[in-house]
């Protein structure tokens, strides 16, 4: 499996979710994006779960509970009740579930990025017209977890003094020596990267690792199945689905089965090779 | 003495028929419940496909609100609440077929709402229809318009729709194209071709007991127009109930096999992930 392979598998998959809200174009797009995640990071994917199961709960508890439209009523809320008082229908738990299949759908796809592959092959991975503008927005994303590890540090420091929270201004004890810190990471980065000779002129790098047949298959199938979907989308042979006015089921093309079917090649592929190269 | 029998049954029957046919309430005559009505809304409803559709509906009281005119008309129509600016139309006769929660997408065709005061020319209307109200002689005007480009503009004007001199009930003036138009609103369904003013046998007959449609309304009693979208939602609803319908569609076959193949994949890679642990 290739890093740069793996993007546009990714791409491509996040392209066929967002594409369609047909829910059985995006059950199965789902369906192939975990197997890809759990083949490729399985021990990561746990804590992934679990905020895709509050996401997913959360998308459609909105929708039941603010969307009141539809034939089919479950529950009357009372009236008084801001926002929320009204019709529960089935309807708006059908497109409840769809919002939040497609959403884990999306999530899914782009999740072995970043649990499969490490920051600096994805700069790497990147056309040479993007290295720069990946290599900054790659070391402005690296400083999220290091100021979040440099929070905990100054933070847990502070308490050993004796410090405690109360109210706003007491946070400034912490604050300003994370903003100090995080400052004189960003110099040391600068002035790191600046010795390697960052900008100086074209860059080294190292050889490439020859893509196998394998590892172009799977791209290949993926960017067809995001063009198959997109040009089903194009033509109409693939309409928007809507629950409303009363819960119908969707139109489901075979084309369109088979092209979700191609994203899962992954799984059935990628996952008997140890790392990405 | 027999033949003076016959005729005289004759004769009898068809002066039966005369009075059947001029009473106020016959069925088998264009029924118009509320022709003791001293106050009258026009309404004109221009659907996607260029057809119009008017009728007159009579109302008491001083002024009524547009989703009570809407009720009393026994046309088909969905809404969908907007806090603050009241009911948005987001569907009527069927037209379309199904609509997102928020009513319309960012490109799809929506329902236009007009208002004309007192005979005057159309006017759009800043307010949903449920706070939209309306006088003898106004007019709540319908047209099934694209967000962008060529095909906006109010329906028909609403001249003639119903009797200038407030009190006398009138039926509905028909269809204003040629063609397909008066045959569609004028014949095809009995119950329309009824002149819709208000009728209190139908469930908008029943929904004038409640003053004002709970947040989404989903009134189907009569269709306008015999339209093919509304017929091939009505055959695939009985196809689901009826096992001699049951269409088996090849895209949801392969759906369902995809759909075992990787849930049955993704169950084994996790029970694989299980074990090695």
């Amino acid at each position: 499996m290739t890093t740069r392979g793996l993007a546009v598998w990714s791409l491509s998959t996040l392209g066929s979710a967002l594409i369609t809200n047909n829910p059985v174009y995006r059950i199965l797009v789902l369906l192939a994006a975990a197997n890809v995640v759990v083949a490729l990071a399985a021990d990561r994917a746990r804590a992934l779960a679990l905020g895709l199961t509050l996401a997913g709960a959360f998308a459609v508890a909105l929708n039941v509970l603010l969307g009141h439209s539809g034939m089919h009523v479950l529950v009357v809320l009372p009236g008084w009740l801001p926002g929320i008082g009204g019709p529960l229908t089935l309807e708006s738990l059908a497109y409840g579930l769809d919002v939040a299949g497609g959403l884990a759908a999306a999530i899914l796809a782009v999740a072995p990025l970043s649990l499969a592959a490490d920051p600096t092959e994805l700069v790497d991975a990147l056309p040479r017209v993007f290295e720069r503008a990946g290599t900054s927005l790659a070391a402005a994303l690296g400083f999220v977890p290091a100021i979040a590890q440099s929070f905990t540090a100054v933070s847990d420091a502070q308490r050993m003094r004796g410090w405690r929270p109360r109210g706003p201004r007491s946070w400034g004890e912490v604050l300003v020596p994370v903003m100090v810190t995080a400052i004189e990471n960003s110099i040391q980065l600068a002035e790191s990267m600046e010795s390697r000779g960052f900008g100086a002129g074209p860059r080294t790098r190292y050889p490439r690792p020859r893509s196998s047949a394998w590892n172009l298959t799977v791209p290949l199938l993926a960017v067809i199945a995001f063009a198959g979907l997109a040009a089903e989308r194009v033509s109409g042979a693939i309409p928007d689905w809507y629950p409303l006015p009363a819960l119908q089921p969707p139109d489901v093309k075979a084309f369109g089965v088979i092209c979700c079917l191609l994203l899962g090649g992954p799984a059935l592929l990628w996952r008997s090779q140890p790392s990405i190269g | 003495m027999l033949s003076r029998l016959f005729v005289g049954v004759f004769v009898s029957l068809v002066l039966a028929s005369g009075l059947l046919l001029a009473a106020p309430n016959s069925p088998l005559r264009p029924s118009c419940a509320e022709a003791d009505s001293t106050y009258h809304v026009a309404l004109v409803i221009e659907l996607g496909s260029g057809q119009v559709v008017r009728s007159c509906v009579g109302f008491s009281g001083s002024q009524v609100t547009g989703t009570r005119v809407m009720q009393l008309s026994r046309v088909q129509y969905s809404t969908a609440t907007y806090s603050g600016l009241g009911s948005a139309v987001c569907q009527i006769d069927s037209e379309p077929a199904s609509f997102p929660p928020s009513c319309w997408t960012a490109s799809s065709p929506y329902w236009a709402m007009f208002v004309s005061r007192g005979g005057g020319a159309w006017s759009t209307s800043s307010q949903g229809v449920s706070s939209q109200t309306f006088k003898d002689g106004d007019a709540l005007g319908w047209h099934y318009i694209p967000q962008s480009g060529p095909g906006g503009g109010p329906p028909p004007s609403p001249d003639g729709v119903c009797p200038s001199t407030a009190g006398t009930p009138t039926p509905p003036s028909g269809t204003a194209p040629p063609g397909p138009t008066s045959q569609a609103s004028g014949t095809s369904n009995p119950q329309s071709s009824a002149p819709v003013v208000g009728s209190a046998t139908t469930p908008a007959g029943e929904a004038a007991q409640t003053p004002e449609p709970s947040p989404t309304d989903v009134l189907t009693p009569t269709p306008l127009l015999p339209s093919p979208t509304a017929a091939a939602v009505t055959a695939g609803a009985s196809g689901h109930g009826d096992p001699r319908n049951l269409n088996l569609n090849p895209g949801w076959l392969l759906a369902a096999a995809g759909m075992g193949a990787l849930g049955g994949l993704l169950v084994l890679q996790l029970l694989w992930q299980a074990l090695r642990r």
